[in-house]
């Protein structure tokens, strides 16, 4: 009998995504042969995790892309960039894990669906076709929806479980709805036949070519909760125990823009027109929603879900300058997002206690006058999500803003200023709370090395970053060699 | 032979029904689970339709990853439904309202 030749699929590209994997399967296995004073073990394995992907993608990092099993996988330094800010969100995530989650039913489970999440995220970033995309988006929404759900014996939790899988399904529909039509007019799913066959579709192909791109940002804006689909953002941020609401704010926040780059660069190049109109009302229309209803809410969690909402109505601002200052804008702000969100959720896990939970404003009040330090720390980060000058989120706006008007879109950049001028006042309002007004509650720090860590590294991050931009945005420029 | 306009206009038909029944429905949860169901159906249909006027079978391809992906996405949804229904002993839509919003 002859030997039949098999061509083996190109696999090395996909280590980092097989490793957590297989770390994701140990640990949902291993855990099992844990006793329940020792599962935290299992959270330190996620971390370590976390650490070694990071290394697997950052020694691995390409110069150019690299395609692996016949094109539905794509590495290039855009991936990689996106990838090691996924494990680091994740990473701190799974720290501020680790003494909220001890009690609850299940930890090892915590832990696995959290590495599941970011594995789905990590093949969204590297997907240069629909079927990944897809296949990734649903890897990851479907741990989300179980994480959000998390403490099943709470009431919030579960509801707001429940509306963000069914907001989150129906958002799924859309997208492949829009893919359908896509895939109708040019006959392929991969992103670059996809761009080339809508423009050569002609005028008859027209409608459905405008239906499908219409669909496909509907479904992706949904996950990066760009208003109008941010319907689920504040509930699920609210009803979700806190470290994974910070997990959901960041990681795959970064894993969603990606995308909606790559869809935007790849498929619908010859649609810049009709997507820029699109994007131009719904960043008007997030960045208000996101700053004016931040200013009503009395509970931190849901004030950073608007925020959320609000600072992704800014990074837009970069999508629509549709440059490569634009998409290294994106970058460098969820980077610095990244440090500011993370470090203020740690804040917000630290500070909770028996029964009360730490999220309400009220709960804040004196908290320079108890613990200074974390004070300081939270401060920082406020006035940074607020944008003031020479700390991280400063440069983040700046960046972005700058794309847009060297791009043209001074009235757009405008409006985002005067936005994040309303944005300063309620995170400026929480400064107050902290600094200016008596106690109200009795604080009862939790004593958690890795968490005071967190919050150090990051505040650190946050003010460094501030004074020296340069390098970051340098690597995010560098970070873009693989799509433009 | 059926043209594709007919297929198209009954997977339209049915996605229609899916996103007016998901946000009509003010009775059952379980309702919308079935409405996002058919959502995923007339995708199906859609996708099916196109692949065979095409003669391109990625798109049956696709199909079956999209209902892979949905029996799982339903094992989700249900069980996050349990869950509910244990603490809140309703599944009536309007019940749902713990989070304002």
């Amino acid at each position: 009998m002859n030997p039949v030749n098999i061509n083996m699929p190109v696999i090395a590209p996909l280590i980092p995504e097989m490793f957590v994997a297989v770390m994701a399967m140990v640990i949902l296995i291993g855990d099992l042969f844990l006793a329940k004073e020792h599962k935290v073990w299992s959270g330190y394995l996620a971390i370590l995790t976390c650490v070694v992907a990071g290394f697997l993608t950052f020694s691995m990092s390409p110069s150019h892309a690299v395609t692996a099993f016949y094109g539905l996988f794509v590495l290039d330094p855009f991936a990689s960039y996106a990838k090691l800010l996924i494990y680091a969100g994740t990473a701190l995530a799974i720290i501020l894990s680790l003494d909220y989650i001890k009690d609850e039913f299940g930890v090892g489970e915590y832990y696995s669906l959290m590495l599941f999440g970011m594995l789905g995220m990590m093949i969204i970033v590297s997907s240069p076709n629909f079927v990944t995309m897809y296949l990734g988006l649903e890897l990851m929404a479907l741990c989300t929806y179980v994480l959000v759900g998390f403490q099943r014996d709470v009431l919030r939790s579960s509801e707001a479980a429940l509306k963000y899988f069914i907001l989150g399904s129906l958002a799924t529909g859309i997208l492949l709805y829009g893919i359908s039509f896509l895939y109708g007019v040019t006959g392929s799913f991969d992103f670059a036949s996809v761009g080339a066959g809508i423009a050569h579709s002609g005028s008859s192909g027209r409608l459905a070519v405008l239906l499908g791109m219409v669909l496909v940002i509907a479904g992706l804006a949904f996950k990066v909760s760009i208003a109008p689909f941010h319907m689920w953002t504040p509930d699920a941020y609210e009803g979700a125990p806190t470290p994974v609401t910070a997990y959901m704010s960041v990681a795959p926040k970064v894993a969603g823009l990606v995308i909606l780059i790559r869809v935007l660069v790849d498929v619908m190049p010859s649609l810049h027109v009709e997507y820029v109109t699109i994007f131009t009302w719904l960043a008007v229309l997030t960045m208000a929603v996101g700053n004016l209803a931040a200013i009503a809410q009395r509970n931190i969690k849901r004030m950073l879900a608007y925020s959320t909402i609000g600072h992704v109505g800014f990074v837009m601002l970069g999508i629509i300058a549709g440059n490569a200052d634009g998409y290294a804008g994106v970058l460098v702000y969820m980077t610095i997002y990244l440090f500011m969100n993370m470090g203020a959720f740690a804040v917000i896990v630290l500070m909770r206690r028996d029964g009360i939970q730490g999220e309400l404003l009220d709960d804040f009040a004196g908290l320079s006058k108890v613990h200074p330090g974390y004070a300081l720390a939270m401060g920082l980060y406020l006035f940074s999500l607020a944008g003031i000058p020479f700390l991280g989120g400063f440069w983040g706006k700046y960046v972005v803003f700058m794309a847009a008007i060297e791009t043209g879109h001074l009235y757009l950049a405008i409006t985002a200023l005067l936005f994040s001028v309303v944005g300063a006042f309620y995170y400026i309002r929480v400064v107050k709370y902290i600094y200016f007004d008596d106690t109200r509650v009795e604080f009862n720090f939790v004593e958690n090395r890795l968490m005071q860590a967190t919050v150090a590294v990051t505040a650190i991050a946050v003010v460094g970053l501030g004074l020296y931009p340069g390098p970051l945005i340098n690597i995010c420029k560098a970070a873009l060699g693989g799509i433009i | 032979m059926v043209p594709l306009s007919a297929y198209l206009a009954v997977a339209a038909c049915l996605f229609s029904i899916g996103i007016v029944g998901l946000f009509l429905n003010r009775k059952n949860v379980l309702i919308i689970l079935m409405c996002i169901e058919l959502i995923l159906l007339s995708v199906n249909i859609n996708l099916a339709a196109f692949s065979h006027f095409l003669q391109d079978i990625s798109g049956q391809i696709f199909i079956f990853f999209v209902l892979t992906v949905a029996a799982s996405e339903v094992a989700v949804g249900l069980a996050i439904l349990v869950a509910y229904y244990r603490n809140r002993r309703s599944i009536n839509v309007d019940d749902i309202n713990t989070l304002q919003g």
